[in-house]
């Protein structure tokens, strides 16, 4: 069976992974290959910060919170590994600051040691008066992916550098299975109104004594377009915006500026970093994630598809869950495919 | 009017804040600090930094607590604020692990961390040598940032610095007050057989992955991330007068690190260590006159902090101040023209 993934971010690269975990020796020849017109250093996994946190509110969507639990458990488990420091997988904790008392978020279950602030720490954080500590899991994207592919590499999954106009060219090719994991512009192979760009633009400095991230949260302003500060493996990411509907991947002065002395009211001592880089990336937001089967009729052929993207500002944190999910989902397909009478000779 | 003229001598963490403290209070008073070692050449310099304390026997538990309430008070605020990076004062969140669970809960100074609570069993699967664990978030001073720094407070307030070893008391008896915060040096300095050296070995890793601290509660193996390294730890070697550095000391202190964090194994080593604790039974914070030539001179002591001087500092220094300004209400009034 040919597999072709289309996306070398993380969820492309993870679902390939679940994939050939599960079924390397149950379907053989399975053929995975990989399309994509970026990799990393240069996805849109590479400009996370790598905190593994979900939104502090998950809308009722119980997939989703299961599937983010799943992937806080994996990762827990790889910290055990050797491979961990590879993987840029470590353990960070840190605040998460509201200005007005909000409900515990639905993670609180599955980071470890969550709890309220104490007074002494709102005291800390002039301008909030509500919060939670938690340490957390750490994913960062630069180390992550490379490891991925690495891993996929050895395994005989093939890479290649090509933007993939439509499904039905790969299925002409010769793909059983096409996973859809383009992220932002899934819109350009179908189109999908619910898929919007959330613009993100951050900092990265040089802070090595901060050893805890804060996240702000004001209900009013929206997600991520308060200020947070997320101490990485060797720089610390400053953030964010949260724009939707910008399409501009170019760093924008105006908003470095807010970030910047947003950042520096949050945490004084920023003051004496120095700025290294600035990034900004298009987090593929949707109202959830779109993690189905297709099947798109094209003349007298039908074409297997799996979707898997829409995963906003959270893919590192639900990764392993939705790749697990589309691999069962692949299952199904390869189910179906063994109890059909061989067409072709 | 002459101004009072005070001697602090011993340029750790203790001598320094103590002088600062002095100064700072005293402003009418001339503060001269001497010391045959700076940083980065201190006990202290090699000192991990997170504060952590244990009861002296014989001291009053009230006066115990003050001394680490000030302390930590203080460099808590240097942690949060801009001064941060500078002073080598950071934030740092972690846990101490026990193999069995202890008598007391709570320890003293619970109250004066931030966050203090016991570990959850899911926090506790990590570590499965261990029963229980407290969590918590404190100061980690590094003096050789802390010191400079100091020492730029001190001199802002008048205070004077001068390399010079004292070997007796006497060579001071030109002022008209001494602090004594020679650590191990009191051995010699004021004859203190109760001192004595708790000889301590660490390694300097590289590991900046690494954000939390972790200690087991026998105080022997600890694992203290600061702003540019790890540091790894550790012996506690009662009476042993060793300054080099000892391989097994080494071989044995990555193993143990290790077993507690795996992903260590992976670091690089950058640099190793070795201190000696000023060891004693009971910190020696009181004053006392003594004779030198034909004057009665007030000395106050203030060593023996053991492996919890940067613990410490703050807290006795501003003690040593409530000692030193009794010297100073007693000076007579002809000493003073």
């Amino acid at each position: 069976m040919r597999v072709a993934v289309i996306g070398a971010g993380v969820i492309g690269l993870s679902t390939a992974q679940s994939i050939y975990e599960r079924f390397h020796s149950k379907v053989s020849p399975l053929t995975i290959e990989v399309y994509a017109d970026c990799f990393t250093p240069l996805t849109t996994s590479d400009g996370a910060a790598g905190l593994w946190q979900p939104y502090l509110h998950d809308k009722g969507n119980v997939q989703e919170t299961k599937w983010n639990k799943e992937t806080f458990d994996y990762l827990l488990n790889c910290l055990s590994s050797p491979e961990a420091i590879k993987m840029g997988i470590f353990l960070q904790s840190g605040y998460n600051l509201c200005t007005d008392r909000l409900p515990e978020p639905s993670f609180k279950h599955s980071v470890l040691g969550f709890r309220a602030l104490t007074e002494r720490e709102i005291e800390m954080f002039p301008g909030y008066n509500s919060g939670w500590f938690n340490t957390a899991l750490m994913v960062e994207g630069k180390s992550y992916l490379p490891w991925l592919m690495d891993w996929l590499k050895k395994r005989g999954v093939r890479f290649y550098e090509k933007k993939i106009e439509s499904f039905k060219t790969l299925s002409e090719a010769g793909a059983d299975v096409i996973i859809n994991c383009t992220g932002v512009r899934s819109g350009e192979l179908q189109p999908d109104p619910d898929l919007k760009p959330g613009r993100g633009q951050i900092l990265k400095v040089d802070a090595p004594w901060l050893k805890h991230w804060i996240i702000t949260h004001s209900p009013k302003d929206g997600v991520y377009n308060t200020p947070y500060i997320i101490p990485g493996s060797r720089l610390v990411t400053v953030g964010g915006v949260f724009q939707v509907g910008n399409w501009s991947e170019q760093n924008n002065s105006i908003d470095h500026k807010c970030i910047w002395e947003n950042a520096c009211n949050l945490e004084p001592s920023l003051k004496h970093a120095k700025i290294v880089d600035d990034w900004s990336g298009l987090r593929p937001v949707r109202s959830k994630v779109r993690l189905e089967r297709e099947t798109i009729q094209s003349g007298s052929s039908a074409i297997e598809v799996i979707h898997n993207y829409g995963h906003g500002g959270f893919g590192l944190t639900i990764h392993r869950g939705c790749a697990e999910e589309a691999a069962r989902l692949f299952g199904q397909i390869v189910e179906e495919k063994g109890k059909r009478p061989k067409a072709r000779l | 009017m002459k101004s009072v003229r005070v001697v602090v001598v011993g340029a750790g963490v203790v001598g320094f804040s103590t002088a600062v403290c002095i100064s700072e209070a005293f402003p009418s008073c001339s503060v001269t600090l001497v010391a045959d070692s700076f940083s980065p050449h201190t006990t202290s310099d090699g000192a991990a930094g997170i504060m952590s304390a244990e009861e002296f026997p014989d001291i009053p538990l009230e006066r115990q607590r003050c001394w680490f309430k000030d302390s930590s008070d203080h460099l808590l605020a240097i942690a949060q604020s801009q001064h941060s990076p500078d002073a080598g004062v950071i934030l740092s969140s972690g846990c101490q692990l026990f193999k069995e669970v202890p008598a007391n809960l709570k320890p003293f100074w619970s109250e004066f961390v931030i966050g203090f609570r016991l570990m959850t069993d899911e926090e506790l699967k990590r570590f499965p040598e261990y029963k229980f664990g407290r969590a918590f978030t404190t100061a980690k001073c590094e003096c050789s940032s802390y010191l400079p720094w100091l020492e730029k407070r001190f001199k802002k307030a008048g205070g004077l610095v001068e390399k010079r070893k004292v070997n007796s008391l006497q060579e001071l008896s030109h002022f008209d007050l001494i602090v004594n915060c020679s650590g191990l040096g009191s051995k010699t300095l004021v004859g203190d057989t109760q001192v004595h050296p708790v000889r301590g070995q660490i390694l300097k890793v590289e590991a900046p992955w690494l954000k939390h601290f972790i200690r087991d509660a026998d105080g022997k193996t600890y694992i203290f991330p600061g702003i540019h390294s790890v540091i790894l730890g550790g012996t506690r070697q009662e009476g042993d007068w060793r300054l080099q550095v000892d391989r097994g000391d080494a071989e044995s202190i990555l193993e143990r690190c290790s077993r507690l964090e795996p992903s260590l194994r992976k670091a690089k080593v950058l640099s190793e260590w070795v201190g000696l604790r000023p060891g004693r039974r009971n910190l020696r914070l009181e004053r006392e006159v003594v004779r030198l030539q034909d004057r009665r001179v007030p000395v106050v002591h203030n060593y023996g902090h053991g492996g919890f001087g940067v613990t410490l500092a703050w807290g006795t220094a501003l003690d040593a101040v409530g000692l030193v300004r009794q010297c100073l209400n007693e000076i007579p009034l002809q000493a003073k023209l």
